[in-house]
């Protein structure tokens, strides 16, 4: 039957009368987008597919009862989004998870107050509508008023004071600031092409949008919420992380120069947002962290299977660290000791040893692992599975041991995050 | 090349063809698949970088073109959706037949629902796996093999395709 409903089917598609070239498209996307800017547009655009986890302190997982009274030791807990629109909360002492707060199917990001009492969730799939964040509050675990922002949220970042929640845009290419006091959206701020990842200073003064599109990055001043001068990095830009003294911030760069080989990390000198040269690193440089004293960040090499080292305070190389296949993300426990790397082909996490730079065995938790996030204690580092019946699986960090899965409620891959 | 870009010309170049016929076979109208086509490659194109490192550029696109089909149909900014379209351009061999082939398919097709219509589509026509359908429609594997053993089967009570399947026409 379906092979003949097939050539049924292809028998009556026939040939398309015209061509469609790259060119119309890309005339047509330039339309669309100044059509956007205009306010003119209601359509919103597409998913990329994710979970994300966020780790916050103090917060009951749903439930749970509630804390019995403020006395109580305040404990992490672990937010779950995926793709299929559940936020599920997971509690690190049992290893449990509440009943998921169900949104609209979509994915975008996930972003935790500093305090811990909100989580918001950027949606940026379903229908092409414009995108939305949602605002959870994290003791009743139910969903606020959608606030309306631009099209397909990619990233949220919020203020270290917890009062704007600053939402990057990747289709409409702008950033939109809402007041987290009254969950309002604020003018989006024009940024660079296809914004997708957000950074802010310790000091909250600015937050640096990556726009991985146009291969720059564009600072954007808190106080005024105006965007300054765009600075030049390489090409798809995809990780940024700032120095815990706020001073330096290195954006990761996919490839430089039109070299497809050549990851680059770019620091960036926060007080004059100027670039230094290029720091050269390995292949499909992806991500980044750094170690909470501010003297290593460590970038993870998807295509050369290692982990370069860069001193910052000279902001050179090291000797790559080889780890599995295909590390894709990575993450410092709290006392900078260790550094988890996530080896999406391997199915496996690589602890690196900070003292001395070398891997440790590998820990294998899954059959695609994306995302990785370390509890506040630093006791437990949850890595997200991209594979089918995804799970979150706990790593011990004491014993480096994988714990029993923990089912998420969803499909598709993870990232993760973390509060302070 | 402009940054951003990498590879997107050679896709467009490579799939347009293979993407305006399933944009037919939604559509049932070539301006609209043309249309379809055109506007699900502007909404990846400001995301191409990372579409082409982090997904399947071409699930991607076919996301957002049923996708968009969806919020069409939705919204009805076309009005009524065609049927029976007039064959276009120049038409080779027994043009009757395949004109009946053409509508035929084409109204059957619209006697299903939209997801029906994608899940068909999309498994039969394009060759995805289950896994890849639920993927584009953002739904289980399970909905995918239900919807598509519906389809199936409502095509199959369908005189005019069973009619057609009998006798091989095409």
């Amino acid at each position: 039957m379906d092979r003949q409903l097939r050539d049924l089917l292809d028998a009556a598609a026939g040939e398309p009368p015209h061509r469609v070239t790259a060119e119309t498209v890309l005339r047509r996307a330039a339309r669309r987008r100044a059509k956007y800017l205009a306010g003119a547009a209601a359509v919103a655009v597409i998913a990329v597919v994710a979970v994300v986890a966020v780790i916050t302190a103090g917060i009951p997982a749903p439930g749970h009862p509630p804390r019995p009274s403020a006395a109580r030791q305040p404990r992490a807990t672990v937010y779950v989004y995926t793709p299929a629109g559940t936020v599920t909360a997971i509690d690190p002492a049992t290893n449990t998870h509440g009943k998921p707060v169900k949104l609209r199917a979509g994915l975008g990001a996930i972003a935790v107050t500093p305090d811990g009492q909100t989580v918001y969730v950027a949606d940026n799939v379903v229908g092409f509508r414009s995108g939305q964040v949602i605002p959870i509050d994290t003791a009743t675990s139910t969903a606020g008023k959608p606030i309306n922002v631009g099209m397909a949220p990619d990233a949220i970042a919020i203020t270290p004071d917890g009062k704007t929640a600053y939402v990057a845009c990747s289709f409409s290419m702008t950033v939109t600031p809402i007041d987290t006091a009254t969950n309002t959206a604020g003018k989006p701020i024009n940024v660079g092409m296809a914004p997708d990842v957000i950074a802010i200073t310790p000091d909250g003064k600015t937050a640096y949008v990556v726009n991985s599109g146009s291969g720059n990055v564009t600072p954007i001043d808190t106080a005024t919420n105006t965007a300054g001068k765009h600075i030049g990095v390489g090409t798809g830009p995809d990780a940024i992380a700032i120095t815990p003294d706020g001073k330096t911030a290195y954006v990761v760069n996919y490839s430089t120069g039109g070299n497809l080989n050549a990851g680059t990390v770019t620091a960036i000198d926060t007080a004059t947002n100027t670039r230094e040269k290029f720091i050269h690193v390995g292949t499909e440089a992806s991500a980044i962290a750094i170690t909470p004293d501010g003297e290593t960040a460590y970038v993870a090499n998807k295509g050369s299977n290692t982990v370069t080292p860069i001193d910052t305070a000279t902001n050179t190389p090291g000797t790559p660290i080889k780890v599995g296949n295909g590390p894709t993300a990575i993450a410092i426990t709290p006392d900078g000791k260790t550094a988890y790397v996530v080896n999406v082909f391997s199915g496996t996490v690589t602890p690196i040893d900070t003292a001395t730079n070398t891997p440790g065995t590998p820990i294998k938790v899954g059959s695609e692992p994306v995302a990785i996030a370390i509890t506040p204690d630093g006791k437990t580092a949850y890595v997200g599975d991209n594979s089918p019946g995804n799970t979150i699986i706990p790593i011990d960090t004491a014993t480096n041991t994988a714990g029993q899965p923990v089912n998420d409620g969803g499909r598709d891959t993870p990232v993760i995050v973390i509060t302070p | 090349m402009s940054a951003g870009t990498d590879g997107f010309t050679q896709f467009v170049e490579a799939r347009q063809r293979a993407l305006q016929r399933t944009a037919w076979l939604l559509t049932g109208d070539w301006a609209l698949a043309e249309d379809l086509v055109q506007t699900a490659l502007a909404r990846s194109w400001p995301r191409w970088e990372r579409i082409r490192r982090r997904d399947d550029p071409e699930v991607y696109v076919r996301r957002a073109m049923v996708n968009t089909w969806a919020t069409w149909n939705r919204r009805r900014w076309r009005g009524e959706r065609p049927s029976g379209a007039v064959p276009d351009g120049q038409a080779p061999g027994d043009m009757a037949t395949e004109v009946a082939v053409r509508v035929a398919v084409q109204k059957s097709l619209g006697s299903l629902t939209d997801r029906q219509r994608a899940v068909l589509v999309l498994r039969v026509f394009d060759d995805l796996s289950e896994a890849q359908v639920a993927q584009v429609l953002g739904c289980a594997i399970g909905t995918v093999k239900s919807t598509m053993a519906r389809a199936v089967a409502r095509l199959r009570e369908d005189p005019r395709i069973s009619e057609l399947m009998e006798r091989e026409v095409w």
